[in-house]
């Protein structure tokens, strides 16, 4: 129910859209009146940008455990995803990664992006100069722009207003000199194809997709299709290419062309959980159990195998658990099969 | 990170039985039980903690005093039970209910290779589908759906329910309780996740999909409880025996080739009252056949 198109039929709602001298959506109001002209949003900024070059597979780390610091353990990919609301809830911790920034602290030599994606309550504390401010200081080799809370069982007026504080707070990056992610939300397909539009008129190219929840409440396909076909309609009217990740979902989707992130790989590991094939086994599921793996975390221990050496070894095992997910799922997004029409 | 729906992620991250320290050191708590090995103490600010060795090991916003224990609130339709010398998680009688259903008309289907994930149930009650559909958003915060499908018998068209959810996370948290399978129609009760309140939930489930009432001679009616498989049959019947209840020895019937043997048992007519008020069933013909079932009873009484 859009409360703007309620409001244009007679229809309004006393504390939100009544009275109409204190009505909340008059910041956004499109509707010209004898009073007052029609609210224009202000002019965007515009810069011109470059693809990230995102890989098909970006591992999330979990920075506050080195047991997810895979490249300590001899495995090389060449860019990673660093959640900044590990750092926000550990004082500490961001104390010493700013003063190094994050290339030092992690010594790693791969790209290293700054994911914004974080808790409600974390967003509603962060102003403009502080994500500045941490930026500075972290020095990540890319940076989404912030996140936002957009969600469908919200009255509309609330995921417009964040949608618009999304587009605003991604206005306002430009001024960065850090390559920017730009990020695709919304509570329904208008929202997320307005929110991509004016994103791409600021010069966006790479876009990042938070997931997660939408896949657990069977939302993401009524939203991603709309994305990727935004994307597409635009791509092919301005003769540009853009760049979409799926955050935080840990298999691959039917649409093709996109690039995964997230930290499955080490959370199922510490379920003690095992991937084969990019999909999700219970150590105790005999199909898997006594097979093989000769990938270069496992050199050809089974399963059952790596359950002994946890149990002489937990730590070991563990890590070796992650790391062997972890190429699994590599291996598992980096295949060439594509089921569906994507970017 | 909001996206979705506001309220199921909300429940996610705070109705999960999250253990939250840090803060609360400073609020003042009152011991609310001891027990030999567990101590339970309460906060001004509300909430409860569970200590063991003087070390707070899991802090809860809801628990149930009783006479002899403590139950806490866990998520995904668990509870926590602290006894006088053991803990234990055991099912909140929503979710023995579910089992109990699954368990006697429903199933679990899991393939890896595929990455299908699926519980379902299968029934001609609409009243039944609708329970299923009801405990899985009840247990899990999630909505299964309800293929009907019409097919033609010999008794003319019938309308079957099959409601369906898919989902990983609840697949495996069901098949971990090993209510089902993994032969074809074998089930286990899961006996050691169950109190007493959730063996009744667990056999009112039950028995609504694989129980039968049926009018045997003038007001003489039989309660029975049947299935082709027998050691589960036996386990459920154990648990009648558990609350009380004087089942009599299961039978068996040889049915005709290439079909299974069915088994069964009965309960005895002293006990229909007792069944009524303790177990009960949730299809709609069960309760009709309930009621007439007390109402013969009390006259009977009554003469």
């Amino acid at each position: 129910m859009c409360l703007i198109a309620q409001c244009q039929r007679g229809f309004q709602y006393t504390g939100i859209t009544y009275p109409k001298s204190f009505c909340r959506l008059r910041p956004y109001c499109p509707i010209k009146t004898a009073n007052r002209p029609s609210v224009q949003i202000s002019s965007l900024s515009k810069r011109s940008m470059t693809k990230i070059g995102f890989e098909r597979f970006i591992p999330q780390i979990d920075i506050s455990d080195k047991k997810s610091w895979f490249w300590r353990h001899g495995v090389e990919l060449p860019e990673i995803f660093v959640p900044l609301w590990q750092l926000l809830i550990n004082e500490n911790l961001l104390e010493d990664v700013s003063s190094k920034g994050l290339h030092d602290f992690l010594g790693f030599n791969g790209k290293i992006f700054l994911s914004m994606v974080m808790p409600d309550e974390l967003l509603d504390k962060l102003r403009l100069k502080d994500y500045f401010r941490l930026v500075e200081n972290l020095g990540p080799d890319a940076t989404m722009i912030p996140d936002n809370y957009t969600y469908v069982d919200d009255p509309l007026f609330l995921s417009w207003s964040q949608t618009v504080k999304l587009v605003s707070l991604a206005n306002d990056f430009l001024k960065l000199d850090t390559p920017l992610i730009g990020l695709i939300k919304g509570s329904n397909p208008l929202q997320v194809d307005w929110a991509i539009r004016r994103q791409v008129e600021m010069g966006y190219v790479s876009f990042a997709m938070p997931a997660r929840e939408l896949l657990e409440d069977n939302l993401l396909d009524d939203l991603l299709p709309g994305a990727i076909m935004s994307l597409k309609w635009i791509s092919k009217r301005t003769k540009t290419d853009f760049e979409l990740l799926v955050y935080g979902v840990g298999r691959r989707l039917k649409y093709g062309g996109l690039s995964y992130s997230n930290l499955f790989w080490f959370l199922e590991a510490k379920q003690g959980h095992y991937f084969k094939g990019g999909k999700l086994y219970s150590f105790k599921d005999p199909e898997i159990r006594f097979e093989e793996c000769t990938c270069e975390a496992c050199r050809g221990m089974m399963p059952q195998e790596l359950i002994d050496l946890m149990l002489c070894d937990k730590e070991l095992g563990l890590k070796t658990l992650a790391l062997h997910n972890l190429l699994d799922m590599n291996r598992a997004f980096n295949e060439r099969k594509v089921n569906g029409r994507g970017l | 990170m909001g996206g979705g729906s506001r309220v199921k992620q909300y429940e996610r991250r705070f109705f999960e039985g999250e253990q939250v320290r840090g803060e609360r050191e400073e609020e003042s708590f009152h011991v609310l039980r001891t027990f030999e090995k567990y101590e339970v103490r309460e906060s001004e600010g509300g909430g409860y903690e569970l200590l063991k060795g003087g070390e707070v090991i899991g802090i809860f916003s809801e628990a149930k005093v009783e006479e002899g224990r403590i139950v806490f609130t866990l998520g995904k339709g668990m509870s926590l039970e602290i006894l006088e010398r053991k803990a234990r998680e055991i099912l909140a009688p929503g979710k023995a209910e579910l089992c109990g259903l699954i368990a006697s008309d429903g199933g679990i289907y899991i393939n890896s290779e595929k990455g299908v994930y699926e519980v379902y149930f299968d029934s001609e009650d609409r009243e039944l589908a609708e329970l299923f559909i009801n405990l899985i958003g009840e247990v899990y915060h999630e909505t299964a759906r309800d293929y009907i499908r019409f097919e033609d018998t010999g008794e003319g068209k019938k309308t079957y329910h099959k409601p369906r959810i898919y989902s990983k996370k609840i697949a495996y948290d069901l098949a971990d309780l090993g209510i089902k399978g993994p032969e074809d129609f074998e089930f286990h009760p899961p006996l050691n996740h169950l109190d007493e309140e959730g063996k009744r939930a667990y056999l009112r489930g039950f028995f609504s999909g694989d129980g039968n009432i049926s009018m045997t001679g003038e007001r003489v009616h039989s309660i029975r409880v049947y299935s082709t498989y027998k050691e589960g049959l036996e386990e459920v019947r154990q648990m009648f025996i558990d609350l009380g209840f004087h089942p009599h020895e299961i039978r068996t019937d040889h049915r005709k080739p290439g079909w299974r043997d069915l088994h069964s048992f009965t309960i005895p007519a002293e006990d229909h009252l007792k069944f009524i008020e303790e177990i009960g069933s949730r299809k709609p013909e069960h309760v009709e056949r309930l009621q007439l079932i007390k109402i013969i009873d009390e006259r009977k009484e009554k003469d």
